[in-house]
């Protein structure tokens, strides 16, 4: 496994908790994303780019600080000029036990006091405060979520993390930052050390719900791939409902949805998928055929009886299409990817091209050459016959009677692999998908990678089935991370073959 | 690549100034930093090593291979802006990436462009070729390299979609993807008033970002004592990158003494975030500036993404999937463009030096990660070589080479003929044959 780096959201939001203001790291290189997620060690790297970056970031945040008597004041605890190494001392402990996330070394105390040591007089009575908080926010402790564990808990294959990395873990995942000194005394007091602890931190911690509905949703929004609609665009002349204003519509239509499940006690979390009811501005009730909300701004509204559930949402038809028209490959490609999580090989080179689209081939024929030809046809058995359940829906969402080419919907599919796999339009898809297994520990599988930053092994098969069962039986999402946190995935990290133990 | 070791000792007593002076006398006296100073006195001019790529193919060969072989072949029209650099150029086909791994033809080409490596979700599985040279003979220059691409990737994009250069498996480099961007790099426009407030003056700036850099490495050495192996990887990477960083500070007395050739054009405008084709000029001329000012020696640039259908080419990915011939020329045109005006830039006037122009003793690879796009082929691709690495290859000819032939000897042949001390490639241990003039 790979040591996680903060990701640059994760990063800024931790800057403003140590230093009372949020910098903008626009200079830093965008996060690559893998499996779906802009969190997981294998594909967050550091570079020369990054360092450069963050030394940068960090000395005009020193220099703004330094420039605020009141901000410095709260940030240092107290009068370098008048204290001197006695407030050196207690600030560089204070200061580097919530950067680090972790009690410092007896040297690396001293390491920091040298450091500021080394700032001349011209640097003003706050000059070594400076030097420390720039060399503590580009080191590996602060940037990186180390995780040594505890000496002596060791299971094969398994090292439990110790209180602090414990509190890094809840906090990074429910709260999209560094740890509150509330949770790093819990940490202190052992409060984490077991998975009732743990599991009741969490809870508690998502209960402070302004805190916590931003990280939920970067977990939501990512494991349901709604991200970026503000890049999608449409023609206009082709879509003449289309503007950014109905893009971002839809992008909030999805987030409300989602928060009204992630935030209310005993709704099943997978009711996301047939869910009778949505929430609508007039841009999506124009779109859906809806009255709009009286009085203007969002109610919520049952949806129309061809729609059911988050599939049907525009923000998820219009990103699973191209800019002109639809094609049931995205669409099918989604459900496999985000609902189901099967994986796809590549397609093979020197694939045969399509014949075009032209007026009257229906895109069932057009496409059916994916599975007549045997390179093509075992991935394409499974995302076109999906994808055509979606075919109602135009390329923003909207619901129509005929397709790109004018003719007639054919909106009947198959869920090629599973039992009772037939299905006609997508309000029985959703309740077919509603009553699938496969969905519920896909969902568990897209938590633990978004909790841990890292994709699955076979070690985190257990944890997923627990909570696969947690969502099977209707459980809501308070509930699944609770019981994600008693885990052994979330408790413990893989050991590697070469540990060394002790402390830093 | 060689893993970067830690050991605390090491850190602790081997920073700063000490290692610096060799480093800068060896610079001032033959590597040729000052330019037009030190370069015209020394024997040989540096070796350049380039990658530069567009994406999404062509719609049909045939508007881009020769249709003879040797000197003297008539230029097919997608090629066409190539046309004045006829003598500066080899154009090579038959040459295929035989790599794999996650997606498919564009994800392939582009993640083994230069790596000739298979791929996983996380990139490429190797370091890029340019980068290999970078990480042994960069330090002769202020960057060891520079990776630069436009703004038209959207975020979060597929990873083996928008990188091209690489430093290890998985390890993609962010481009520079502005040109405020990257004369802000090139030029310190954006470092001596980071901390202005702290400490006006250049040297005292140093002298804090050393001893900053210096707890740095005491945190690094104190986590490498306690973490495994693959932990451990990221805290080398950290490593090289403080390195790096001291190794700049090294060189930042440098600025100073840079030649009248060398001084910085007009700032570009600030960033409005938008594409144009006017910004891409900029990206070209910046890039060839670093290696004419010999600011670095290894340097990569991406033309948009693949797949694309921003930039500079709009709808190329659709035209080339249909096959639309007449329409994808003009495209690529635009595309070839941009390369003909780098090629451009290294041999004009400001670029003689030593054995001719940077462009002579340069090797620049163009190409894109698909040859048919419609097809999603990685095999015989568009390949042009320009430059002559100093005079060792011969210019001005269509090569065909037999079909099955690799891409991974293309990257070796340049590596050797660059100069740099390799016995292998992604696994690749002959060169491609024809290229010298022996």
């Amino acid at each position: 496994m790979f040591l996680r780096r903060l990701t640059n959201a994760e990063y800024a939001a931790t800057m403003r908790d140590l230093l009372g203001a949020e910098p903008s790291v626009q200079a830093l290189p965008p996060d690559l994303t893998l499996h779906g997620f802009d969190n997981n060690a294998e594909s967050i790297s550091i570079t020369p780019a990054h360092l450069e970056a963050y030394r940068s970031i960090a000395e005009s945040a020193v220099s703004d600080l330094l420039a605020s008597s009141a901000r410095r004041a709260t940030v240092v605890g107290c009068d370098p000029g008048a204290d001197g190494a006695l407030c050196l001392d207690s600030f560089v402990r204070r200061f580097a036990l919530r950067a680090f996330r972790r009690r410092l070394q007896n040297d690396e105390v001293s390491d920091l006091l040298a450091l500021a040591g080394t700032s001349p007089a011209s640097e003003g009575t706050w000059g070594p405060v400076g030097r420390v908080i720039e060399a503590v926010l580009q080191s590996p402790s602060f940037l990186f979520k180390v995780e040594v564990g505890k000496p002596a808990t060791t299971r094969p294959g398994l090292v439990a993390l110790n209180g602090y990395e414990m509190a890094t873990r809840l906090s990074y995942l429910l709260f999209g930052t560094t740890p509150d000194d509330q949770l790093l005394q819990a940490a202190e007091r052992g409060d984490l050390d077991t998975a009732e602890g743990s599991s009741a931190k969490a809870l508690a911690m998502l209960d402070d719900s302004a805190r916590a509905r931003p990280a939920v949703w970067s977990f939501a929004s990512q494991w349901l791939r709604v991200v970026n609609l503000d890049q999608v665009d449409r023609p206009v002349d082709q879509f003449p409902q289309w503007s950014p204003a109905l893009s971002a519509s839809m992008a909030e239509e999805t987030r409300r949805v989602v928060e009204r499940f992630t935030d209310q006690r005993g709704a099943p979390l997978l009711g996301l998928l047939d869910a009778p009811t949505t929430f609508v501005d007039s841009n999506l009730a124009a779109l859906y055929g809806l009255p709009s909300p009286a009085g203007g701004g969002w109610s919520e509204v049952t949806l129309p009886p061809n729609r059911r559930g988050i599939l049907t949402h525009a923000s998820i038809l219009t990103l699973t299409a191209n800019t002109h028209g639809t094609t049931p490959i995205l669409r099918g490609k989604y459900i496999r990817q985000a609902l189901l999580c099967d994986d796809l090989p590549p397609p093979p080179p020197e694939v045969p091209n399509l014949p075009p689209p032209r007026p009257g081939l229906g895109e069932r024929e057009r496409l059916a050459e994916h599975r007549v030809s045997a390179a093509c046809s075992g991935c394409h058995s499974l995302l076109e016959p999906l994808g055509f359940g979606l075919s109602q829906f135009d390329a923003i969402g909207a619901y129509r009677t005929v397709d790109d080419a004018g003719l007639p919907i054919d909106a009947s599919g198959v869920i090629d692999g599973l039992p009772d796999a037939s299905f006609v339009g997508a309000v029985e898809l959703a309740e077919r998908l509603r009553r699938e297994p496969k969905v519920g520990a896909c969902a568990s599988t897209h938590l633990l990678r978004f909790a841990l930053g890292r994709s699955e092994t076979s070690s985190d098969d257990c944890t997923i089935s627990q909570l696969a069962a947690v969502l099977q039986k209707g459980g809501d999402f308070r509930t699944l991370v609770g019981a994600l946190a008693a885990t052994d995935s979330f408790r413990y990290r893989l050991a590697s073959d070469s540990d060394r133990g002790g402390q830093p | 690549m060689k893993s970067v070791r830690l050991s605390r000792r090491a850190l602790l007593t081997g920073a700063g100034v000490v290692v610096a002076l060799p480093t800068l006398d060896a610079m001032l006296t033959d590597r040729g930093l000052l330019h037009g100073v030190a370069r015209a006195q020394s024997q040989a001019a540096p070796k350049r090593l380039v990658i530069f790529f567009f994406p999404n193919g062509l719609s049909s060969m045939d508007d881009w291979v020769p249709a003879t072989t040797g000197e003297g072949f008539a230029f097919q029209p997608a090629m066409q802006p190539l046309e004045p650099f006829r003598n500066a150029i080899n154009v090579l086909s038959g040459i295929d990436l035989d790599v794999h791994g996650a997606g498919g033809g564009h994800e392939w080409g582009t993640s083994g462009f230069a790596t000739c490596v298979n791929n996983s979700p996380a990139g490429a599985g190797g370091p890029s070729m340019e980068q290999v040279a970078a990480q042994q003979l960069g330090d002769a220059t202020k960057f060891r390299s520079l990776v630069v691409s436009d703004n038209t990737v959207p975020p979060n994009y597929d990873i083996n979609l928008s990188y091209i250069s690489y430093s290890a498996a998985k390890t993609p480099i962010p481009p520079i993807r502005t040109p405020r961007a990257l004369f802000d790099k090139l030029f310190d426009g954006a470092t001596p008033t980071a901390s202005g407030a702290m400490g006006p003056n250049p040297s005292d700036l140093v002298a804090r970002r050393r001893s900053v850099l210096d707890f740095v490495k005491s945190d690094l050495a104190r986590l490498d004592r306690v973490l495994g192996s693959s932990d451990r990887q990221r805290l080398d990477a950290h490593l090289s990158g403080v390195r790096e960083l001291e190794r700049q500070l090294d060189l930042v007395s440098m600025n100073q003494a840079r030649s009248a050739a060398c001084m910085p054009p007009a700032a570009p405008p600030p960033d409005d975030g938008k594409y144009s084709e006017a910004s891409e000029n900029l990206l070209v001329d910046l890039t060839a500036f670093a290696l004419k000012c010999d600011l670095t020696r290894y340097a990569s640039f991406m033309i948009s993404y693949a797949g694309s259908s921003m930039g500079p080419a709009p709808n190329q990915h659709a035209l080339t999937h249909a096959r639309d011939r007449a329409k994808t020329v003009p495209m690529t045109q635009v595309q070839v463009g941009f390369f003909a005006r780098f090629l451009g830039q290294l041999s004009d006037d400001t670029a003689r030096e030593a054995n001719g122009t940077v462009l002579d003793n340069s090797l620049v690879y163009f190409g894109s990660e698909l040859s048919d796009g419609s097809a999603h082929s990685n095999n015989n691709l568009p390949v042009v070589l320009a430059g002559k690495a100093g005079g060792q290859v011969r210019t001005g000819r269509h090569i065909h080479y037999p079909d099955g032939t690799l891409m991974s000897k293309m990257m070796l042949a340049m590596l050797e003929l660059g100069g740099v001390p390799v016995d292998e490639f992604a696994g690749m241990r002959e060169p491609l044959e024809g290229l010298t003039t022996a």
